[in-house]
């Protein structure tokens, strides 16, 4: 039994309500709320019996969620940002090991090498990627927001632009010298960890942002 | 919970094993521990699938004593596809999108792995609990 078009719409503004409007997930939990409907009025239920009964079962997982690991000024619903809370600690563990790993590498290659350049062109380089990744999370946030579709790949690095651009932009060597390298204040070990922990996170949303391209632009399958 | 599950999809041929593991670590326990061995499995056997689908055939082959929740079902396909183990198809069905689930090589590799270790985890649990019972 096959709902008509006035029941879809029902289940895609019950979807709107709950703002679910990230493709990626709207998409199956659409198709998952028609069959079930569907499998119920086959069974003997009506359409609104149906519905609500499918309702109750979503809303525990559709109701408005926020977590400290996103930040608690955004909510949304509870399945898009459970994908993000996961997303994020797995990212975070990424990033600083790898992080981890570049700085130790280059600290022993530095002690064992020592760099004879001058520190205001270590800066510079250092500088001039940070300010690609600053340019990159702008272009990211600006294609995601003119897209007409969001999905949750998109709406995770929304969440996250303004922590990571303003964090990248403050420890610029260019924009601010206190933390470049051969600086009074400088940490050494805890600078590199720091850039290299910042080039490392912009590289892994990167990949997400692919994903999220991916995501928009699918191919159906034969 | 129908406690024939990990028979049905995990293998085990001996009722009472499964039993004495239940009671040594609760149902729910178990169960959350076994879903992605579960849902790893079904997509081994039946090559790809969609979320209703699985809920489903999970219900069908447990006749209805076990039931997945949507709210544990989409996170665990979700984690499994972030962890490259499953991919995914989109096709259209009745002027609606259906998300495919499917194992890659990885998953493939993975879902041995999983039940592997799962059947050597109750045929431990098999001597400590209970040394009379065995799998073999």
């Amino acid at each position: 039994m096959s709902l008509n078009n006035d029941q879809l719409l029902n289940i895609n503004n019950y979807l709107d309500f709950k703002d679910l409007y990230h493709l990626d997930l709207r998409m199956e939990i659409f198709d998952h709320m028609v069959e079930s409907i569907e499998m119920k009025m086959s069974m003997g239920s009506t359409f609104s019996e149906a519905f609500e009964l499918e309702c109750k079962k979503w809303n525990p997982e559709l109701k408005s969620y926020s977590s400290h690991w996103l930040g608690l000024v955004h909510s949304g619903p509870k399945l898009v940002m459970q994908k993000c809370v996961g997303t994020i600690k797995k990212l975070y563990l990424k990033s600083l090991f790898a992080a981890l790993v570049v700085a130790v590498c280059l600290f022993v290659a530095e002690s064992l090498f020592p760099l004879k350049a001058n520190p205001a062109i270590i800066n510079a380089f250092v500088g001039a990627g940070m300010f690609i990744c600053v340019f990159l999370w702008v272009y990211w946030y600006i294609r995601i927001r003119k897209s007409p579709k969001q999905t949750s790949y998109g709406y995770f690095i929304k969440i996250n632009t303004i922590g990571s651009v303003v964090s990248i932009f403050i420890f610029n060597p260019l924009v601010d010298t206190t933390f470049g390298y051969g600086s009074p204040i400088s940490l050494g070990f805890g600078w590199i960890f720091l850039h290299a922990w910042i080039f490392v996170w912009t590289f892994l949303f990167a990949k997400i942002f692919r994903k999220h391209g991916a995501t928009i632009n699918f191919r159906l399958a034969p | 919970m129908n406690k024939k599950l990990c028979l049905k999809f995990l293998g085990i041929r001996k009722l009472a094993i499964f039993e004495s593991i239940v009671a040594y670590m609760g149902n729910a326990k178990l169960y959350k521990g076994s879903l992605n061995t579960i849902i790893l499995k079904l997509l081994e056997e039946q090559g790809k699938m969609y979320g209703y689908e699985i809920t489903q055939k999970v219900k069908e082959l447990t006749k209805g004593e076990l039931q997945i929740t949507e709210g544990a079902l989409y996170p665990a396909l979700h984690k499994l596809e972030a962890e490259g183990l499953l991919d995914v198809e989109v096709t259209k069905v009745d002027n609606r999108l259906r998300k495919y689930y499917k194992l890659t090589e990885a998953g493939v590799k993975e879902t041995k792995n999983r039940l592997a270790e799962l059947e050597d985890f109750i045929r431990s649990m098999q001597h400590l609990v209970n040394p009379k019972w065995s799998i073999d």
